[in-house]
C-alpha cells in the first residue's frame, strides 16, 4: 500500500483508511458476520473454561462426604454461576457463532442480510458476560441452574445476586434473539442463485430452523426474565403465590426456553456431523430430504415436550401425559437421523481425522444422553428420577455432547476456514480422548448414584452412610479428566491460530460453498456468487474445471496437429 | 430403591422397562456406528460408492420407531396410572382412629418450608421431620409450602411430588412394611437445602395410636407450660406497673433484642432458678445471658430472633424437646428434625447457655 502510495500518488488511499494502531477497535466495532461470529466463539471459549473449572471446584467439594471445602451459600453461588456460564455463555453463543460464521458463506451470500442486528447481538451478548462476572463484586445468585420463584424472589435471596443473573442471561438472550432475526432473514433471501432449500447444505437449514426456534423461545425467556425483575424491583406479584401470582408460571415459560435451547444444541450437532460424516466418507448425506424434515421436527416437537420437565409439579396429569407422547415422539426424528447419519458412512471410504473423532464422540455421548431421557421421559419413571444425578447426568451427556463433542467436531472442521490454518492433529487426537474418558467417568457414576441411591441434585454435601462416597469420588475424578481435556482442547483452539499448518481454501474435499470462499474469507466473502445446479456446488465447480482443463488440453492438441 | 408401596413398585418396574428400551437404543447406535466405521474405513485408493437412499426405506424405518415411541407409550400411561392410583388400606391396616372407624385415606397435611418438614395429623396433633404412620393403610398426603417450592421424596414409599406455596397437592401411598425410611427434598431451596432431609417411620397401627395420643400429651403440656407462663408473666407486669413504670419498660426492650441488659440479668437469672430448679441441678450455672448471644449468632438465622421461628426453624415455644433443659441440650448437641448439630461448633458450655436461654427467656418466655 505504501509502495502505491509512492508511485501512484493519483489514487487517493485515504478513502480506505486503514487503521492499524487501532486493529482491535475495527475488529469490536465490525459489523461482519464473520468477526461477531469470531467474538461469540472466542468467548465461548473462555466460558468453556470457566464452566470446567466450575464444575470442578463444585465436585471437589463433592469428592468426600460431608466436606466443608465451600460453604452452603457459596456451592449454592458456584451452581448458579455454572447453570449460566454453560448454557448461555458457553454452549448457546458457540452455537449461534458457528451458525452465524458458517450458514450464510455455505449459502454464497456476500454479507448477512441485517448486520447491525448481529452486531447489536454480539454486543448485548458481551456485555450480559460483563455484568455475570462482575457478579462476584458484588454477592452473586444463589437461586441455582434454573432460579425457580419463590426461592429467586425477594423475600429469599434479599442481595440483588438475582437481579444481576437476570440482566446478564436476558441480555445474552436478547442477543442470540437480534442474531437469529439476522440469520433467519440472510438465510430466506441471500440464497444464491438456484440454491434452492432442496440444495441448501443441511448445516445452513439446521442455522435456518435453530433461528426461528430461537426467535420463537427467546422472547418467552425474555417476559419470564421480566416479570421476576418487575417482581423483585418493583413488588410485582406474577410468581408469588396469593395475591393472584402463580409459582408455577415461571417454571412453564422457562422450560420451554430450556427445551428449546436443548434442541437447538441438538440440531446444530446433528447438522455439523452430518456435514462431516458426508464430506469425510466421499459420500453425499443419506436421503438428505427425510434428515431436513427430521430436524425440523426435533425443534417443533421437541419444544413441545417442555412439560416433560414438569412431570412432579402439580398440573394435571393429562399435561404430563402430552409431555410424555412429545417426548417419545422424538423418538422418531432423532432416530431417523441416527439412521441416515449412519447410513452416511455406507459404501463410504471415511478419512479417520480429528473432526470425525470428534462428531463419532458426539453421537456415542447423544446415544447415551438421549436413551437416558427417553427413559426418564416416562412420567412414571421421572417420580423417582427426576432432580436426581441420574437426570443430571442425562442432560449432561446429551448437552456436552452436543455442545462440546459437536461443537469441537465443528470447530475441527471448520477451523482451517476461519483461521486460514489447520488446528493440530495429534493434540485434537489426545484431547479428544482425554475428554471422552472425563465425560464417561464423571457422569456414569453419577447415574448409578442417582438411580440407586436417590442421590438428589444441586445438594452441597451428601451425607456418609448412605452408599455414594464411591461414586462421588469417581465421577469428581472423572470431572478432573474432563477439565484436562477441556484444557487441551482450548489450547490447540488457541496455539493453532498463529502455529497451525497452513490449510489452503478447502482442505477437507468439502461439498459446500464456503470452501468456494479463501481462507479465511474476504470482508466480502466471495468476489462471484456461483450458480448453483445441485445440493454439491463446489463438486459441480470441481467437475466443471476438471472437464474445462480436459477440454483446453484436447483442443490444443487436436489444434497443435499439422493441417495437412 | 427397594420398593415399599404398590405405587412405588410400579414405578420401579417401568423405570426397569425404561432401561431395557434406553439399553436397545445405545446398543443399535453404537453397533450401527461402530459397524459402519469398521466397514468402510478409507485407504489404499478406496473410492466412495454410496447407495442410492429410497424413501420406502425411511418410512420403513420411521415406521418401527414409532412403533416403538407407541410402545413405550402405552406403557408409560398403564404403570403412570397404576402408580398413581389410590391403594386401599388392607384390613391389616389402621381400620379406626380414636374410637371412630377410619373411612377412606388418613389424611396428613404435609408442609415444606425452609429446611423442615412438618406433618399434621388427623385431631390437631403435628410432628416435624419424621413422619409416623401406620402399617398396610391408606396414606392421603396433602402438600403444600409455606415459602419456596420444595420437592417431597422418599423413593420407597411415595412418588416425588412438588409442594408449591399456594396449591395443594395429593398423593397416596400405602407402606407394606414396618422400618424406617428415608428421603431428601430434591428441588433446591436455599442454603440448607443438603441437610433437609425427611424420616418415616412406618410403626403398627397400635404403636400409631399411642403415638398420636403421646405427641398430643406433648403439645398440651407444651400449651399449658406457656399459658402458666403468660399468665405469670402478666401477674409480674402488673405487679411492674405499681411498682415503677422505667423497670418494665426495659424490661420489654430486652426481650426484643432478645439479649437481657445487664441490669436486668441479674434479675432473671435469679427468677430463673425459681421456676426451673432442674436447671440449677444439672450442674454448673448455665448462664442464659451469655445464650442469648450464642443463639443470637447460631440459632436465630433459622428460628428468629426471638425464637417464634419464621426462617424454617420451628417456633420454638412449639418444640416438647425445648421445653427442659437436658432435652434442649441433647437437641442442639445432636440436631435431628432438619437442624444441624451444633456438638461440634459450639463448646459445651455454650450449649449449656444456649439451652438454658431457649429454655428459660423464649420457652419461658421472658
Amino acid at each position: 500500500m505504501s509502495t502505491s502510495q509512492e508511485h501512484r500518488p493519483e489514487i487517493a488511499v485515504d478513502g480506505f483508511p486503514r487503521r492499524n494502531r487501532w486493529a482491535w477497535m475495527d475488529f469490536v466495532t465490525s459489523a461482519d458476520h464473520k468477526t461477531v461470529a469470531k467474538i461469540l466463539m472466542v468467548g465461548s471459549g473462555g466460558f468453556l473454561f470457566l464452566a470446567a473449572l466450575e464444575l470442578f471446584l463444585m465436585r471437589l467439594q463433592l469428592a468426600i462426604p460431608e466436606n466443608t471445602f465451600m460453604e452452603p451459600y457459596t456451592f449454592n453461588r458456584v451452581l448458579s454461576l455454572y447453570g449460566a456460564t454453560s448454557i448461555f455463555f458457553f454452549v448457546l453463543p458457540l452455537v449461534m457463532g458457528i451458525f452465524l460464521y458458517i450458514a450464510p458463506l455455505q449459502v454464497g451470500a456476500r454479507g448477512t442480510a441485517l448486520p447491525r442486528l448481529s452486531q447489536i447481538g454480539g454486543m448485548l451478548w458481551a456485555a450480559g458476560a460483563v455484568v455475570l462476572y462482575s457478579g462476584f463484586l458484588w454477592t452473586p445468585s444463589e437461586a441455582g441452574v434454573n432460579p425457580l420463584p419463590p426461592l429467586s424472589e425477594l423475600a429469599f435471596l434479599s442481595n440483588n445476586g438475582v437481579d444481576a443473573w437476570l440482566t446478564a442471561c436476558g441480555f445474552a438472550t436478547f442477543g442470540f434473539v437480534f442474531i437469529s432475526i439476522d440469520l433467519a432473514t440472510t438465510l430466506q433471501v441471500d440464497r444464491a442463485p438456484g440454491m434452492a432449500w432442496r440444495r441448501a447444505p443441511i448445516f445452513a437449514w439446521a442455522a435456518n430452523v435453530g433461528s426461528w426456534l430461537m426467535l420463537f423461545i427467546g422472547p418467552i425467556l425474555l417476559a419470564a426474565f421480566t416479570m421476576l425483575l418487575i417482581d423483585r424491583n418493583y413488588d410485582g406479584t406474577f410468581f408469588s403465590d396469593g395475591s393472584g401470582g402463580a409459582p408455577l408460571l415461571w417454571q412453564h415459560l422457562t422450560w420451554i426456553f430450556y427445551s428449546g435451547a436443548y434442541m437447538l444444541v441438538l440440531i446444530f450437532a446433528f447438522a455439523a456431523i452430518a456435514e462431516i460424516f458426508a464430506v469425510f466418507s466421499g459420500n453425499e448425506l443419506f436421503n438428505r430430504t427425510a434428515v431436513m424434515a427430521s430436524i425440523a421436527a426435533i425443534a417443533v416437537i421437541g419444544t413441545l415436550a417442555y412439560m416433560q420437565n414438569m412431570y412432579t409439579a402439580p398440573i394435571g396429569i393429562g399435561w404430563k401425559y402430552f409431555g410424555m407422547l412429545m417426548s417419545l415422539a422424538l423418538i422418531v426424528p432423532v432416530g431417523l437421523v441416527f439412521y441416515n447419519l449412519i447410513a452416511t458412512l455406507g459404501g463410504g471410504a471415511l478419512r479417520m481425522r480429528a473432526p470425525v473423532l470428534w462428531a463419532v464422540g458426539a453421537l456415542v455421548m447423544l446415544s447415551l444422553g438421549l436413551a437416558a431421557e427417553m427413559q426418564q421421559s416416562l412420567v412414571g419413571a421421572a417420580f423417582y428420577l427426576k432432580n436426581t444425578t441420574a437426570s443430571t447426568a442425562a442432560t449432561s451427556f446429551a448437552l456436552i455432547g452436543g455442545g462440546v463433542f459437536g461443537g469441537f467436531a465443528a470447530l475441527h472442521y471448520w477451523y482451517p476456514k476461519i483461521t486460514g490454518r489447520a488446528m493440530g492433529e495429534q493434540l485434537g487426537r489426545i484431547s479428544f480422548f482425554t475428554t471422552a474418558a472425563g465425560t464417561l467417568l464423571a457422569f456414569v457414576p453419577l447415574a448409578l448414584a442417582g438411580w440407586e441411591q436417590d442421590q438428589v441434585v444441586d445438594a452441597y454435601k451428601f451425607f456418609n452412610h448412605t452408599g455414594v462416597n464411591f461414586y462421588n469420588l469417581l465421577s469428581s475424578i472423572g470431572v478432573l479428566i474432563l477439565f484436562v481435556g477441556i484444557i487441551l482442547i482450548l489450547i490447540n483452539a488457541v496455539a493453532s491460530v498463529k502455529g497451525g499448518a497452513r490449510a489452503g481454501h478447502d482442505p477437507w474435499g468439502g461439498d459446500t460453498l464456503e470452501w468456494f470462499a479463501t481462507s479465511p474469507p474476504p470482508v466480502h466473502n466471495f468476489d462471484v456468487q456461483p450458480d448453483v445446479r445441485s445440493a454439491r456446488p463446489l463438486r459441480d465447480i470441481r467437475a466443471a474445471i476438471a472437464t474445462r482443463t480436459r477440454e483446453a488440453e484436447q483442443r490444443a492438441a487436436r489444434e497443435s496437429q499439422p493441417v495437412a | 430403591m427397594t420398593p415399599h408401596s404398590p405405587g412405588t413398585g410400579q414405578i420401579n418396574t417401568l423405570i426397569w422397562i425404561g432401561f431395557f428400551a434406553a439399553l436397545i437404543v445405545v446398543l443399535a447406535i453404537n453397533l450401527g456406528l461402530f459397524g459402519a466405521i469398521r466397514r468402510n474405513r478409507g485407504g489404499r485408493g478406496r473410492v466412495a460408492t454410496q447407495p442410492r437412499g429410497a424413501v420406502g426405506l425411511q418410512w420403513r424405518v420411521a415406521g418401527v420407531l414409532s412403533g416403538f415411541a407407541a410402545l413405550l407409550f402405552v406403557l408409560g400411561i398403564i404403570f403412570t396410572s397404576n402408580a398413581t392410583s389410590e391403594p386401599k388400606t388392607t384390613s391389616a391396616g389402621l381400620t379406626s382412629y380414636h374410637g371412630e372407624k377410619l373411612e377412606g385415606p388418613l389424611v396428613i397435611k404435609t408442609t415444606g418450608q425452609q429446611w423442615i418438614w412438618r406433618y399434621n395429623y388427623p385431631n390437631g396433633a403435628f410432628s416435624y421431620y419424621k413422619l409416623v404412620i401406620p402399617v398396610h393403610t391408606e396414606i392421603e398426603m396433602k402438600l403444600t409450602s409455606t415459602d419456596v417450592i420444595h420437592t417431597w421424596n422418599v423413593p420407597d414409599l411415595t412418588p416425588k411430588v412438588e409442594a408449591v406455596p399456594g396449591k395443594d397437592t395429593k398423593i397416596y401411598f400405602r407402606a407394606d412394611a414396618e422400618g424406617e425410611f428415608w428421603g431428601q427434598s430434591s428441588t433446591l431451596s436455599g442454603q440448607a437445602y443438603a441437610p433437609m432431609r425427611i424420616a418415616v417411620e412406618v410403626v403398627s397401627p397400635e404403636r400409631f395410636e399411642e403415638f398420636i395420643a403421646e405427641q398430643q400429651k406433648d403439645i398440651r403440656k407444651g400449651d399449658e407450660a406457656a399459658e402458666e407462663i403468660e399468665a405469670e408473666k402478666v401477674a409480674e407486669e402488673e405487679e411492674g406497673e405499681e411498682s415503677s413504670s422505667e423497670g418494665e419498660e426495659s424490661g420489654s426492650e430486652g426481650e426484643e433484642a432478645g439479649e437481657g441488659e445487664a441490669t436486668e440479668g441479674g434479675e432473671e437469672e435469679a427468677e430463673s432458678t425459681e421456676e426451673g430448679g432442674e436447671s440449677a441441678e444439672a450442674g454448673g450455672a448455665p448462664n442464659a445471658e451469655a445464650g442469648g448471644e450464642v443463639f443470637a449468632e447460631n440459632c436465630s438465622v433459622c428460628h428468629g430472633a426471638d425464637g417464634h421461628g419464621g426462617n424454617g426453624g420451628p417456633d420454638l415455644t412449639t418444640m416438647p424437646k425445648a421445653q427442659e433443659q437436658a432435652s434442649a441440650e441433647e437437641q442442639v448437641t445432636d440436631g435431628g428434625g432438619g437442624m444441624p448439630p451444633f456438638g461440634g461448633t459450639l463448646s459445651e458450655e455454650e450449649i449449656k447457655n444456649v439451652a438454658a436461654y431457649v429454655v428459660e427467656d423464649i420457652v419461658g418466655g421472658k
